[in-house]
């Protein structure tokens, strides 16, 4: 089976002859983005996510390792063809909406009358006609992000590249986009997105990857990241909040969050203590606590190198 | 229209106001050096193209120096460069950009030229001839320039292209006949011998232009390949 994207190894140093101490923005990342999938890629800044694309896209070199995209090495150009990318703070040509949709369809091969059809699609899908007509240099930087999303559609790609794709974004365009993608899926194509706004992956990708210092450390499907926390609440009424000091009351009820093995002691306190459980579920992290884990770890780490 | 004619389209697109100033300028200058004189002579048709062509080579190598760079500058290469285009279509496109850019600056010395001529009850062909070898010349500038500009800095890239210019010009002056190999000065210089109708050995100018011809191909697929190997989102100064 080929990947929509696959990953090998691919280490990534940055830092020239004269600088002294070199960067590794990707150490030995391996990953395989499976076709017909939307996929999450998360990180805190620096983490490499950036590298990531722009090596997959031949802007960059890796330092050792390979990959593939569509089954073509990373860098072959007529590849490029099926794929649709948008960067990151995305700069464009100074040319009217719709002439850049225009362009950027003609620059991978598109000619009329499928490119004029695509583009007033695309004018029509991201909201954009009216403005169609004026320069994007006097754009917002949430309508460049709209006219960098249909410059990337434009082409109808097999794969999606989306670096930070709705961070300036209107909720209503937001959503526009959401259903856009989610309707790319069910059309076979690929999406990956590499994004800050954990809720948006959360409720459309099927998985997700968190890099970390240049290495993948979560990878899996959003439902099963999502459920992995290690904790659950317990919820029960008709107890003295002395019983549970450490319980939040709400609505006559006490809510306890506490470890999965803490479970049983607690429910057996209760009904020692006279009470009712009324429920006892697992806690569902959000990725946002996934996310905000990994960054209290690497601060830990720091302050234990500097400590040390 | 072609991925390597819409990127020189943009390319002039971007420097419109120059694009349009600079044959503008050309002519301006014909008219400042003949209206204070009543009668013109050869003199002044010659000093008027040799000072245009020098302006001619420098335009060229100023553009090309800085055209990729400030494409990567501004990160507008990313875009560009995510679709399915090879990184010597991609110079090309710029060096297109480039060669119309010299082009009509030379169109504007042309005109100028012509009517300096035609006061001096001369014929046209040899004008004509002339700014074609002087365009020559200023692609050929261009691409080293480019080719240069893909592993240096823009300052250093013209630098190292003055360097070779010079080179040039001293082999020219020493009547080396290596001076064919670097055929900037040689095209200039019979670009200057044209006009000046001083017999020039119209049998070596086919070969200068057939070499320069080749150059320009060379380097640009040379800097093809070293632009490919380059990493063009890091961000640079």
């Amino acid at each position: 089976m080929t990947y929509a994207l696959e990953y090998e190894h691919v280490s990534k140093q940055y830092g020239g002859l004269w600088q002294s101490k070199p960067v590794d923005a990707l150490k030995d990342f391996n990953l395989q983005v499976e076709r017909g999938e939307i996929f999450g890629f998360l990180g805190p800044n620096g983490a490499g996510k950036t590298t990531a694309i722009h090596i997959a896209l031949g802007f960059v070199r890796p330092t050792s390792g390979a990959g593939r995209m569509l089954g073509e090495s990373f860098g072959h150009a007529p590849t490029r063809r099926r794929v649709g990318f948008l960067a990151e703070n995305p700069t464009f040509y100074h040319l009217s909406a719709r002439n850049l949709i225009r362009t950027y369809g003609a620059l991978n091969g598109m000619r009329d009358p499928r490119l004029r059809d695509r583009v007033c699609e695309m004018l029509q899908v991201f909201d954009l006609e009216e403005a169609a007509d004026r320069s994007v240099g006097k754009f917002s930087r949430g309508m460049l992000q709209r006219v960098g999303l249909a410059q990337a559609l434009v082409n109808d790609p097999d794969l999606l590249v989306l670096d930070e794709p709705t961070s300036a974004l209107d909720p209503v365009v937001r959503v526009a986009v959401r259903e856009l993608l989610l309707k790319a899926r069910e059309k076979g194509k690929t999406v990956f997105i590499s994004s800050h706004l954990l809720s948006e992956i959360e409720m459309i990708c099927d998985r997700v990857a968190i890099l970390h210092h240049g290495s993948v450390v979560r990878l899996g499907k959003t439902s099963e990241l999502l459920e992995s926390s290690d904790q659950c609440e317990v919820v029960v009424q008709r107890v003295k909040n002395e019983v549970f000091p450490e319980a939040v009351a709400r609505d006559g009820r006490l809510h306890l969050l506490a470890p999965l093995s803490m479970q049983r002691n607690i429910i057996e306190r209760a009904w020692a203590a006279g009470g009712e459980v009324v429920s006892v579920n697992p806690v569902r992290k959000s990725l946002e606590t996934i996310f905000l884990e990994l960054a209290k770890s690497d601060a830990n780490e720091k302050n234990h190198k500097e400590g040390a | 229209m072609s991925p390597v004619l819409l990127i020189a389209a943009n390319f002039l697109r971007q420097r419109r106001w120059f694009v349009l100033i600079y044959p503008l300028l050309a002519i301006a200058f014909a008219l400042m050096m003949v209206l204070p004189e009543n009668s013109v002579d050869h003199e002044v048709l010659q000093a008027y193209f040799f000072q245009l062509s020098i302006y001619a080579v420098t335009i060229a190598t100023l553009l090309a120096s800085q055209a990729d760079f400030n494409e990567r500058k501004s990160r507008r290469v990313l875009g560009v460069l995510s679709k399915g285009i090879e990184r010597r279509d991609y110079l090309a496109g710029l060096l297109a950009g480039v060669f119309i850019s010299c082009g009509l600056f030379l169109a504007g010395a042309m005109l100028g030229t012509l009517w300096i001529a035609s006061k001096l009850s001369l014929p046209w062909t040899p004008v004509f001839e002339a700014v074609l070898l002087m365009w020559l010349a200023c692609c050929l500038i261009a691409t080293i320039t480019t080719f240069l500009a893909t592993f240096l800095h823009p300052l250093l890239a013209v630098g190292g292209t003055s360097v070779l210019t010079g080179v040039g010009l001293a082999a020219h002056f020493m009547k080396i006949n290596g001076g064919v190999l670097f055929p900037v000065v040689e095209l200039g210089s019979a670009a200057q011998q044209l006009l000046a109708d001083k017999g020039t050995n119209v049998h070596i100018i086919p070969i200068t232009a057939l070499v320069a011809v080749v150059e320009i191909i060379v380097f640009w697929l040379l800097a093809g390949r070293i632009f490919a190997r380059r990493d063009i989102a890091v961000a640079i100064e």
